[in-house]
């Protein structure tokens, strides 16, 4: 049970980061809006609660990974790792520019903290595999057939278009045969592509089906309610010899009222934007 | 450096060329390829705990158990080229050294996961690609564009050996070497070119054939017929320098240079489009440092097609793309007449 305190706290995070990729779409003057803002709560919930991790030792071997694997949606990622210590909130006003540690995709060899160079969507959850069976690997020999002994978790991130793509389903296929229970994909599921509105249109559903016919456990879950998100991260490691993935309802561009009722993608950005949806941020 | 005696290797070929008639010849033949490469890959797996091979249906568990490899480090991920590439990234990020086996021509299936998440990153992933080259199976099969595509990949290292020799020292330095490697490995056997003490080194390419008047740059299998060229070219007085390019990035420009200057006419000779290979590649190391006449001999901008001849060289398939040892020969002689 996860007391209001803390959720009071994560609410006032998740503020924050909200203002923070403000910022940094002020920056750059162009951005993915819609798609990082969805996408908050999940982000502070598991860097700023559920995951162990070190921003002291970034290459300490029992560290949860997180995969973005929507890297578009980096601002929200970039945010969350400079205010848990990885490096300074100081360079967000220099987001995408030339030579910055902050690239317009998720570059893991630019920020501190990545775990995941992305930008090819579709990737990330093959690559969480790969962690995973790395996790396998890991685990002493004689364990491995019982159930292994797996010393970290992956939490892959995925766009709920990209999983229209190919890869994610030969990912799907290869982590429930090799039963990788220490993989966890999260959906944005925000229902909208670049130029697509898939829930209308209906081009996932009935999504929840799909992956359980893949063999994952599959849950559905309010994106936007911290307290949903957390209690639903701690139920899923009880659950062990299935890959498990969580669909979150979330809306493009939550927390400013103007980027929700557009559905806001790629979007330019002003200074008179900044002004204005500094003014309208609000706490979720 | 150079085991046989020319003459003898070629006649040795012309030899296997006479028996191998029969279909289960050429099966035999490309196996004992892949087995050399099996044994190799095995052998360096049980010495290094490192090592997991990824596979996409293309081995059988069996084979792995039998060689002593524990069974999870042998990793099945199914008919999914694109998430054995991912999934061998992923493995490469924490600390492993992913081998990943399969023919040729499903490379190109992974291309843009071999770019964005294995190349952008450098990981230690190996792609041993073997059975390229004219195999059975029809144009769908024959992979004629991959160095190509992998070529541009920045900081990637490729090589393609020319036989079983160099092929075994090219897996070690391929698998001891830290970054994304790619060798492609011919399905056609051919004896053994060079000594067991041939100083294989990346990036440095090997003299198989002294000569002063014309160089031919080849690589992988169609060195054989580069060699071939150059013996029958000796009878004619015209004497060929021959020059196997085994490390196709990065390429040995002291070599190309020195060929360009000493000899004055350069062929280059591949199983590969001549548009994005070797002969593209050498082009522009010798038009910036020491512009002479070349002449590249390739596949012209086609697609391939089904053979029954095998083992008996791919003579049908050669002719028609012309990409034979005369072919080789008539471009060195053109080439030479525009010095």
């Amino acid at each position: 049970m996860v007391s209001d305190k803390v959720i009071e706290d994560l609410r006032e995070k998740a503020l924050q980061t909200r203002k923070d990729v403000l910022t940094m779409l002020r920056g750059s003057g162009v951005g993915h809006a819609g798609p990082s803002l969805s996408l908050v709560e999940l982000c502070v919930a598991l860097y700023f609660h559920h995951a162990k991790l070190d921003p002291e030792n970034i290459m300490w071997d029992e560290r949860d990974r997180i995969v973005l694997a929507k890297a578009h949606a980096c601002e929200t990622i970039y945010s969350c790792l400079a205010r848990r210590g990885y490096f300074s909130p100081d360079v967000f006003p220099t987001y995408e520019e030339f030579g910055s540690i902050l690239q317009g995709h998720a570059d893991m060899w630019a920020t501190r903290g990545l775990e995941y160079s992305g930008g090819s969507l579709g990737q990330g959850l093959g690559f969480s595999v790969g962690l995973s069976l790395a996790a396998r690997l890991k685990s002493p020999y004689h364990k491995i057939r019982r159930g292994p002994d797996y010393k970290y978790r992956v939490f892959c991130i995925c766009g709920d278009s990209e999983t229209m793509e190919g890869d994610v389903w030969e990912a799907a296929f290869a982590a429930s045969h090799h039963k990788l229970s220490n993989l966890v994909n999260i959906i944005d599921y925000n229902q909208f592509g670049a130029y697509t509105s898939i829930g209308e249109e209906s081009w996932l559903e009935p999504l929840m089906d799909k992956w359980r016919a893949f063999g994952w456990w599959t849950t559905e879950i309010d994106g936007h309610n911290l307290r949903e998100i957390i209690e639903t991260l701690e139920k899923i490691d009880n659950i062990s010899g299935v890959p498990k993935c969580i669909i979150a309802h979330t809306t493009k561009g939550k927390g400013v009222p103007y980027f929700e009722q557009t559905h806001l993608h790629f979007t330019g950005f002003t200074e008179e934007d900044y002004q204005r949806s500094m003014k309208a941020v609000y706490k979720v | 450096m150079v085991k046989y005696v020319l003459e003898n290797a070629l006649q040795e070929k012309i030899e296997d060329d006479k028996k191998a008639k029969s279909l289960s010849f050429f099966l035999a033949e490309r196996k004992a390829v892949r087995n050399i490469m099996g044994a190799h890959l095995m052998k360096m797996a049980k010495e290094n705990e490192k090592i997991v091979f990824v596979t996409a249906d293309m081995a059988s568990m069996e084979d792995y158990i039998a060689a002593g490899i524990p069974e999870y480090r042998a990793i099945n991920l199914g008919l999914c080229e694109a998430n054995t590439v991912l999934a061998a990234a992923g493995l490469a990020k924490e600390g492993f050294i992913p081998i990943y086996v399969n023919m040729s021509w499903l490379l190109g299936r992974s291309y843009n996961n071999i770019f964005q998440s294995v190349g952008t990153d450098n990981f230690n992933v190996k792609f041993i690609m073997y059975a390229r080259g004219w195999a059975g199976g029809g144009g769908s099969h024959h992979e004629i564009n991959d160095i190509a595509f992998m070529r541009c990949i920045p900081q990637i290292l490729i090589m393609a050996p020319a036989d079983p020799v160099e092929m075994v020292k090219c897996i070690t330095a391929g698998v001891n070497y830290i970054g994304a490697v790619f060798i492609r490995i011919g399905g056609q056997n051919v004896p053994n070119l060079f000594e067991e003490d041939y100083p294989f080194k990346i990036g440095k390419a090997a003299t198989v054939r002294e000569g002063e008047d014309a160089t031919i740059i080849s690589f992988g299998t169609e060195l054989w017929k580069g060699l071939d060229a150059a013996h029958n070219l000796s009878k004619e007085g015209i004497e060929t320098r021959v020059i196997d390019m085994c490390t196709l990035k990065p390429m040995d420009e002291e070599a190309i240079v020195k060929a360009a200057e000493e000899t004055g006419a350069i062929v280059t000779a591949e199983d590969h489009s001549i548009i994005g290979g070797l002969g593209e590649a050498v082009a522009r190391v010798v038009c910036r440092n020491h512009p002479v006449p070349m002449n590249l001999i390739g596949v012209r901008d086609r697609y391939s097609q089904s053979t029954r001849d095998f083992g008996g060289g791919w003579k049908a398939l050669e002719e028609a793309y012309n990409l034979t040892a005369k072919d080789i020969a008539d471009a060195v002689k053109e080439t030479i007449k525009r010095k």
